[in-house]
């Protein structure tokens, strides 16, 4: 049979709402016999129920629901509590155990002062209810308390052992006594301990628990044993420490357990400790070795002595060295093992070494010598690489090389970018190689005009007149030559001008020097002097580890004149704090002749030196921008003479 | 009667009659060598090589494909070293060992530099692979990432340098590998080894930058230790025996007693505060080389033991390869010194 109720399953829901049926409903209340009557059109319904006629309190809701041409279902009653609109408080009483209530008026905190005058110290029940100004009722809340006494003042108390009767003693003053043990048996006991306060009140019992011992705790005996083997006795040591006859034990790990006896029969727990028996060293006898995985080609050598180990026939590379000693009654020991590295032999060997790929024409280097000359004249234009192999006596490969290096057309002296055209982009791409710009295009053999190693200003030189027509390729023309360090150049440093000073009557046309200046110090700016320019150019490069090289050419031939002074100045970019070296110096003539100076260092700030080999007495003097001077000078300042500094006051 | 089998494959392939490109590899097979040419050469000689052959590679930077071949292979050095004119043999690629059915025989690799990635197989398990004077520049994987299991045993790395690695792994996708290795005078920066229960490495007078927990499963002896982490400790699975740590705290679990306590800048001459630095020495200070001692009575760190640290390949080498100036005349000088 289907049934619905106001509130309804879940399942009753579901068929209900299948099968999509109406239904009728009917509901009362309390013991009420008018009966209201409503419609609903599923099992899922509600209504207002119209409560304004009830009294305050509890009351009782019956409904009853029929499916439309079917039964009624049996009514389903729910509890309702209408509450009155006040809810003041008004008063409230209280009353404790069985006694009769109290009625108090309603405190304004809820607060209020019990009278406990005349109860019984001990536990007790205190009920509380209150009424609010309709006359509805709270329900009633217990609470439990304990009445003490007046007195905590402690009287006395008793204890006892396990299952004895108590025995009272007198309250100390510390709460410490005397527990007479004599007549216990050795064990584990409990202690039961009570105390009571002069009102009579007693404590909760408490209890614990301890352990006799006997009254003597001098060792008697000990006995221990190994493994599994039964208990043996040994009389009990001073120390502690007794010897262990392990004489038949076999070598490995064993158990050996111990305990210990007081003369009153009580005995220690059992200590147990793991120890490894070995085999004694005196009796190692034999070792044996073997190399990698040989382990069935073992040596054998004396035990304990140094021996050596024969790996001539071992490959290279690495190898593994195993290690086991052997006693003399045959134990072994575990195998120690650790690596070797096996070099490879310079015994025998070779180098060989071909171009490319040209293996038809793999040359032998002859030993001893560690130079060869290869004739590339035949070769092509372009990138060639050589490579060397060390080969071993057998001829096979224990270690490859290669370098990579360049063959050149050099009947283009002088044409530096390839552009078939020796012009004055030959020239800057030379200085800037010069001055440390690494310059891509730049074919440096080419460069290299007098063919001395070396790409300088010299080889610019010799560009300018293979440009100007006084040489084809620059190298007939330009012969270089070395002159000894004169007294044709000075140099002074006044704050951050540097100013290089030229003397004597040659005539140069190109010169290039290098700086090296102290860290943190770079050439802002270099200029040939005012009174001296005319067509030549200047350059130099980025300080590299403060090395810095300054160029200076003439594209048309224009020339410096030694007897002019100041040459060059350099101003820095910050009051070099240290000396500053002058090397690399070349100068170069007209025609093509060149004058190399030795190096020399310049005093910070004002420190002088003059090129080596020219200093004579009462030399002449210079000005600090590098003019001589015809005579000594009369007014006050710094000048230079013999390299140093001189002060006219 | 020995043979030179001279290879034309390199040259076919490379088409031109420029060779701007120097590297070299050889490859020797029993009596017979063969020869390939330009940054490929590596990958040719491999290819055509048979497990248990030897590849020899001259320095410069070599494109690197999978290893397949239990094969030898030697370069010119592990790094730059101005002292002996050792310029280095670089494999630039990701590198990847996936060797099947090798036989007897073994991978080795010295004195070459890998600047890559360089994983142990992702099919195939790696047995007693030899790397002496390598440098790992990225990350070494004796276990790998993304879930696949890799196996390597008994790998052996001696005199290497290796930046970290030893185990990355995601989502402790490694947890069942098995990998078993031993590190002789080596400099390991930034490795773990997490939790991988079948994980053990054997760390022998090596300097380690590591955070201590994670390495598990290991044997650490006479090793300098830089600790990451300095409130963390090693496992109980981890025994270590007369290493050096900055931290005390790394020993908590090591009963041992011939551990101690130094702050690395206390150890190294010239210390510049960060541990794993390719080009740093980590010589000991005089105190320091006599003070922490070794189980065999040298100093810990790569320079004791029995096979203190040396970067130089192994056997002779070209010291000195100087190609002159071209002459007037057409001749070029070589210059040329054995070592």
């Amino acid at each position: 049979m289907r049934r619905a109720i106001p509130m309804l399953l879940l399942t009753a829901i579901v068929q209900m709402i299948a099968a999509q049926t109406a239904y009728n409903y009917r509901y009362w209340w309390d013991n009420a016999t008018a009966v209201q009557t409503g419609a609903a059109k599923s099992a899922t319904f509600d209504w207002t129920l119209d409560a304004k006629d009830f009294t305050a309190g509890l009351h009782m809701l019956h409904v009853q629901v029929q499916e439309v041409d079917g039964l009624w279902a049996p009514p389903v009653t729910t509890v309702f509590f209408k509450l009155t609109a006040l809810t003041e408080f008004d008063k409230a009483w209280y009353w404790i155990d069985q006694g009769s209530s109290t009625t108090i008026s309603a405190p304004t905190d809820g607060a209020f002062e019990l009278d406990l005058s005349t109860l019984s110290v001990g536990l007790h029940t205190l009920h509380y209810q209150a009424v609010n100004k309709a006359g509805d009722k709270s329900p009633v809340t217990t609470t439990v308390f304990f009445k003490l006494s007046a007195s905590t003042e402690l009287d006395k108390a008793w204890y006892w052992i396990d299952q004895q009767e108590g025995e009272a003693i007198s309250a100390p003053a510390d709460g410490a006594f005397e527990l007479d043990l004599s007549t216990l048996s050795v064990g584990l006991h409990t202690l039961h301990y009570q105390a009571v306060n002069k009102a009579g009140d007693k404590s909760p019992v408490m209890t614990t628990v301890f352990f006799k011992l006997s009254s003597s705790t001098e060792l008697d005996k000990a006995w221990y044993w190994i493994d599994q083997q039964e208990g043996e006795a040994i009389s009990a040591p001073t120390d502690g420490a007794f010897e262990l006859d392990l004489s038949t034990l076999s070598v490995g790990l064993h158990t050996l357990h111990y305990q210990a006896v007081n003369k009153a029969g009580d005995k220690s727990p059992i200590t147990s400790t793991v120890f490894y028996k070995t085999s004694s060293e005196s009796s190692l006898k034999t070792a044996y070795y073997w190399i990698d995985k040989a382990d069935t080609d073992k040596k054998a050598n004396t035990a304990g002595e140094t021996f050596e180990v024969d790996i001539a026939g071992l490959a290279p590379g690495i190898h593994y060295f195993h290690y086991q000693a052997e006693n003399e009654t045959g134990e072994l020991s575990p195998i120690a093992t650790d690596l070797f590295i096996v070099e490879h032999s310079s015994e025998g060997v070779n180098v060989k070494f071909w171009i490319d790929d040209d293996m038809e024409n793999v040359r032998m280097l002859q030993m001893g010598k560690n130079e060869v000359v290869l004739d590339v004249s035949e070769m092509e234009v372009g990138d060639h690489t050589i490579f060397l192999s060390i080969v071993d006596k057998t001829n096979l490969p224990l270690a490859v090389y290669s370098q990579l290096f360049q063959v050149y057309d050099l009947s283009r002296m002088g044409d530096v970018n390839a552009d078939d055209e020796v012009d004055v982009a030959d020239i800057v791409l030379t200085v800037s190689h010069i001055i440390g710009k690494n310059p891509t295009n730049f074919i440096r053999l080419r460069a290299d005009i007098n063919q001395d190693g070396n790409v300088t200003v010299e080889d610019i030189v010799g560009i300018i007149r293979i440009i100007g027509g006084v040489a084809e390729n620059g190298t007939a023309a330009v012969k270089a030559f070395h002159v000894d360090a004169d007294d044709v150049l000075t140099a002074s440093m006044h704050d951050r001008l540097l100013s290089i000073g030229l003397m004597g009557e040659q005539r140069y046309t190109a010169f290039q020097l290098t700086l090296t200046l102290p860290e943190g110090t770079d050439v802002e700016e270099a200029a040939i002097a005012l009174n001296r320019r005319a067509s030549h150019r200047v350059a130099f490069g980025d300080a590299e580890q403060g090395r810095v090289t300054i160029v200076a050419y003439a594209v048309d031939g224009a020339v410096f004149l030694g007897e002019s002074g100041s040459l060059l100045q350099v101003l820095t970019s910050a009051l070099p704090d240290g000396d500053i070296t002058v090397d690399n110096i070349i100068f170069v003539t007209p025609e093509g002749g060149t004058r190399r100076f030795e190096s020399f260092v310049i005093e910070s700030p004002t420190g002088i030196h003059q090129a080596s080999g020219q200093q004579t007495a009462d030399g002449p003097v210079y000005d600090l921008a590098g003019r001589r001077l015809g005579k000594r000078p009369q007014r006050a300042g710094v000048y230079i003479q013999n390299g140093k500094k001189m002060t006219v006051k | 009667m020995k043979k030179i089998l001279i290879s034309l494959v390199a040259v076919l392939l490379m088409g031109g009659k420029s060779y701007a490109q120097t590297q070299i590899a050889t490859l020797t097979h029993g009596e017979t060598v063969t020869y390939f040419y330009g940054d490929s050469a590596f990958v040719w000689a491999h290819d055509a090589a048979v497990h248990g052959d030897e590849v020899l590679l001259s320095s410069g930077t070599f494109v690197t494909l999978s290893i397949t071949k239990a094969i030898s292979v030697r370069g010119a050095g592990m790094e730059e070293d101005s002292l002996t004119a050792i310029t280095p043999t670089i494999l630039r690629n990701t590198c990847y060992i996936n060797i099947p059915d090798p036989g007897e025989h073994f991978l080795q690799m010295e004195g070459i530099c890998f600047q890559n990635d360089f994983y142990f197989g992702l099919s195939y398990t790696t047995n007693q692979p030899k790397f002496m004077n390598c440098q790992f520049r990225s990350n070494l994987y004796l276990l790998t990432e993304y879930g696949q299991t890799v196996n390597v045993n008994d790998a052996l790395f001696i005199h290497c340098k290796i930046a970290s690695g030893l185990r990355k792994d995601r989502d402790n996708n490694s947890y069942n590998a098995t990998a078993t290795a031993t590190f002789i005078n080596c400099v390991l920066g930034g490795i773990t080894t997490n939790e991988a229960p079948n994980v053990f490495y054997t760390l022998r007078n090596c300097i380690i930058n590591v955070d201590p927990r994670y390495m598990c499963n290991s044997n650490l002896s006479n090793c300098i230790i830089n600790s990451t982490v300095t409130n963390n400790s090693f496992p109980e699975s981890t025994y270590l025996s007369n290493c050096v740590c900055q931290s005390e705290k790394a020993f908590s679990n090591s009963m041992n007693a011939t551990n101690k306590v130094a702050a690395m800048a206390d150890l190294f001459e010239g210390y510049g505060g960060t541990i794993y630095t390719p080009t740093f020495n980590y010589k000991l200070k005089e105190t320091a080389a006599t003070t922490y001692l070794g189980t065999d009575g040298t100093q810990v760190g790569i320079w004791g033991g029995s096979l203190p640290f040396n970067a130089i390949p192994n056997g002779p080498r070209v010291k000195k390869l100087v190609v002159g100036n071209q002459q007037a005349d057409g001749k070029l000088k070589v210059t040329v010194e054995v070592k």
